[in-house]
């Protein structure tokens, strides 16, 4: 078990100036990349927006095929928005079959909404391609630090996001020999109803429930031992600190959507 | 014959490139009766190798062999063939989940469909196989238990299946000294009213008190199966996979190194106290 | 400087009324840069003891004074938890990161050092339990003994003066064992830090320089090992076995070989016969 290395997420591990980047830069940009899409009307506009797609595949080092796969859990929802348009969007007639008319519109705007949609995710996703999990809590323990002054339990979240992110291959494999040492006494986790297979889940769930609190417990207990007395005075070994290639790629991102919005606005 | 392995080989993912070798090549019979230790350092494949002679998981090369039939074959027939080896993972206590040590205990047979009526008998028997009575623990939350009943309580759950051959991964770790006698205790009963075991290990000397056969894995492969007595005797192998020989096979080495022993290498405190009250006796003599 | 208990003793109460004496009038002391083995069977109060002695528990009844200073005193607790580290016996409930270097970093950053101090600690510590190259893995990736030794490491970055280890290797398999071991026999010849050594193995405890066995809450015996681990009446009635080297070694005694009763492991058992023959 132990060689068995679990990447989660989508952490695509590689150098790259993308992996380097700030990862609250990459969320920045990412939250106005994905608010500017929403601004743009034209389908021209849209799909020339999808060609940073690759390009940006290529600065990551990042296998174009891996970003696609991103788009996976949702092709149902992608084929169900573009056949909703297609399909019943009043229009200029190309073709009917029956009861069901396409429409050059419902073409147009079918392949608009769901190139939205895609675009919105495969842009969003290269936060998780480049960024690791524990960056990403740190990130946003940053970026909403200030909120620390209203009270709001940012380090608290962000220490919880930490030790959920630490504890969930632990789990896991912990979940695996439940199951297979009630399987040993006879559980059958495959079968049957659905009803029969939720009430089949008992034997594993309570022993696993009743065995992450013994951990939380224990880890709990381990902290205190350590010193932990909550985020007030502590320091950090590893700071988030930007440098000049960070600004440059935020101001030049946030420049570069400005003027695509601008444009496609305009347009 | 019970279980056969024939050349069983295991590997994870194994079309991706994290593709890791388990077990290689492993062949060996359990024979009615045997009192089996398997050893052998971590993260050579020792429990992945249970959970395949258990018939839970499935080689990716090689057959798996019941009483003379692939199990492999007739996958449908499983959950009755399973019956022949109960497994008992390490730290079973954290396999309890039921209101009571009784509904715990009769997971198995009201899974297996066994008649209502002879449930609580299965369970009394069970119960006692390890020492807790069945009356004042039936009605008993598992959770309420102390470490050691607990773990009693969960392999009465696996005795209950009266499995022939009983496999046991590591049972006393955690158990303090009088823990770990008693368990050793019940073991040699079970086997010695017919209950094949195969018993997972890292104590030497309990191995070289209980086993009346060794099997050591190293990288996934058998690298030795015969007498224990012969198993403790190769210090080198022993060492070069990171395993310690028993503290009498410790002693009796040094003291054959040192001139004071020679002939059978002892195996148990009583034959070393034999062999070194010999040569003190011939040097006194 | 010390540790001491005195008259210490810590009880608690069950949902159903019953008072559980855990611990009942304890008076010992722990001195700087010694190892002391604390054995004792299930239930003997070992755990309640070092919970005790760094401040997670404070007693019920008596004192606790980690150098010079009361446990049981408003602040006290946490400041007790710099000077006396603790390991616990699961190594992955101790591991909170998904890096090396950022896990053993925990301890310091709660005592708020600057992040360059932190650096020189987390790599220092490291280097002492021989886990440098393995800064920047994934804990997962390890085995369980390189997992605790981590753990180790993690307390030995908050520099302390004690540390208490609660069965550090029961749950690792002889490899892991033989690892975690190496690192207490380096800390003790360091001199630097005072190690209590909780554990039911008592070849372990025999390394110690000093042992103390607990039965039901109390101190049983306390002396030198090759002294009290080798006293049959005493262990047994503490619920603890003398090892199987010894037992042979108080038999051989007992039929005329002269050999001394107070050897607990194998090896000193086979030397003492070499140089006897």
């Amino acid at each position: 078990m132990n060689g068995r290395s679990l990447v989660l997420g989508q952490y695509y591990p590689a150098r790259s100036p993308l992996h380097a980047l700030d990862p609250r830069v990459k969320l920045l940009l990412t939250l106005a990349l994905v608010a500017a899409i929403f601004f743009i009307n034209e389908l021209v506009v849209m799909a020339a927006v999808g060609l940073l797609v690759p390009i940006l595949a290529a600065v990551a080092r990042v296998p174009l095929s891996w970003v696609i796969r991103g788009l996976r859990p949702l092709l149902f929802i992608l084929l169900l928005t573009f056949f909703i348009h297609v399909l019943f969007t009043p229009g200029v007639r190309l073709a009917t079959m029956g009861p069901i008319t396409v429409t050059a519109t419902g073409l147009r705007h079918g392949t608009f909404y769901s190139l939205r949609l895609g675009l919105v995710v495969l842009f969003s996703s290269f936060v998780t391609l480049t960024t690791t999990p524990v960056q990403l809590t740190d990130a946003i323990e940053s970026l909403f630090g200030p909120l620390k002054k209203v009270r709001a339990p940012v380090h608290e979240v962000a220490l919880m996001m930490t030790i959920a992110l630490r504890f969930i291959p632990t789990l896991l494999i912990e979940a695996e020999t439940i199951m297979k040492a009630q399987k040993a006494r006879g559980a059958d986790f495959e079968s049957g109803h659905i009803f029969k297979r939720a009430k089949s889940l008992v034997p594993l769930l309570i022993p696993l429930f009743v065995s992450a609190f013994r951990r939380a417990d224990e880890l709990a207990l381990a902290m205190e031992a350590r010193g932990y007395a909550g985020g007030e005075g502590r320091t950090r070994l590893h700071t988030l600190r930007l440098r000049s290639v960070d600004i440059a790629w935020l101001f030049g991102g946030l420049a570069a959507i400005a003027f695509v919005v601008g444009f496609g606005w305009a347009v | 014959m019970l279980v056969e392995l024939e050349a069983v080989g295991y590997t994870y993912l194994p079309r991706s490139e994290a593709a890791a070798q388990a077990l290689a090549n492993v062949s060996f019979t359990v024979r009615a009766g045997e009192f089996i230790a398997l050893i052998g350092p971590t993260g050579s494949g020792k429990s992945t190798l249970v959970q395949i002679m258990a018939g839970l998981v499935k080689p990716t090369s090689g057959r798996v062999i019941f009483e003379g039939e692939d199990i492999w074959l007739e996958p449908g027939r499983l959950p009755v063939r399973r019956r022949l080896v109960g497994l008992i993972f390490q730290e079973p206590e954290k396999q309890l989940f039921e209101m009571t040590v009784e509904d715990d205990v009769a997971f198995w047979p009201r899974n297996a469909g066994i008649g209502a009526e002879a449930v609580p008998e299965m369970v009394r028997a069970a119960l006692e196989a390890v020492g807790l009575d069945y009356a004042s623990y039936k009605e008993r939350s598992p959770f309420t238990l102390s470490g050691g009943e607990m773990r009693r309580a969960a392999i009465a759950g696996v005795l209950v299946m009266g499995s022939r051959v009983l496999i046991l991964d590591e049972p006393a770790v955690g158990l303090d000294a009088r823990g770990r006698v008693d368990l050793a205790d019940k073991i040699r009963a079970l086997n010695q009213t017919g209950t094949t075991i195969v018993m997972v290990s890292h104590d030497m000397d309990e191995v070289a008190e209980l086993a009346d056969r060794v099997i050591m894995l190293a990288q996934g492969c058998v690298v030795f199966d015969g007498q224990p007595r012969e198993a403790f005797k190769q210090t080198e192998l022993l060492a070069g996979i990171g395993l310690e020989a028993p503290q009498v096979a410790r002693i009796a080495a040094r003291l054959d190194r040192h001139g004071l022993l020679s002939g059978r290498l002892p195996l148990t405190p009583a034959e070393l106290e034999q062999d070194i009250l010999a040569a003190f006796g011939k040097a006194t003599a | 400087m010390s540790i001491e208990l005195n008259d210490a003793s810590f009880s608690y109460t069950l949902a159903n009324g019953d008072v559980i004496k855990a611990l009942a009038s304890t008076t010992l002391t722990i001195e700087p840069g010694e190892t002391v083995a604390v054995v004792g069977s299930n239930g003997s109060g070992k755990s309640t003891l070092a919970k005790l002695m760094n401040g997670l528990l404070a007693p019920t009844a008596g004192k606790v004074m980690v150098d010079g200073r009361d446990t049981a005193d408003a602040g006290e607790m946490v400041r007790a938890r710099r000077t006396v580290g603790m390991v616990f016996q699961n190594p992955d409930n101790q591991l909170i990161a998904t890096i090396v270097e950022d896990d053993v970093a925990f301890g310091p950053e709660n005592l708020g050092l600057p992040p360059a101090e932190i650096r020189v600690r987390v790599d220092e510590s490291l280097k002492t339990v021989r886990m440098y190259e393995y800064r920047r893995h994934d804990p997962h990736l390890l085995s369980a003994g390189q997992r605790q030794k981590i753990a180790i490491a993690g307390i030995l970055a908050m520099r302390p003066r004690y540390m208490v280890m609660d069965e550090p290797t029961s749950m690792l398999d002889p490899a892991g064992r033989r690892d975690v071991l190496e690192t207490l026999a380096e800390l003790r010849r360091g001199g630097s830090i005072a190690v209590v050594h909780i554990t039911h193995a008592i070849e372990e405890a025999a390394l110690a320089d000093r042992v103390i066995v607990l039965k039901e809450g109390r101190i049983a015996a306390a002396g030198r090992p090759g002294d009290v681990l080798s006293d049959e009446a005493v262990m047994i009635d503490a619920g603890l076995l003398i090892t199987r080297a010894n037992r042979l070694a108080h038999r051989l005694a007992a039929q005329g070989v002269p050999i001394p009763t107070g050897l607990i492991t194998a090896e000193e058992v086979a030397e003492a016969l070499c140089s006897l023959s």
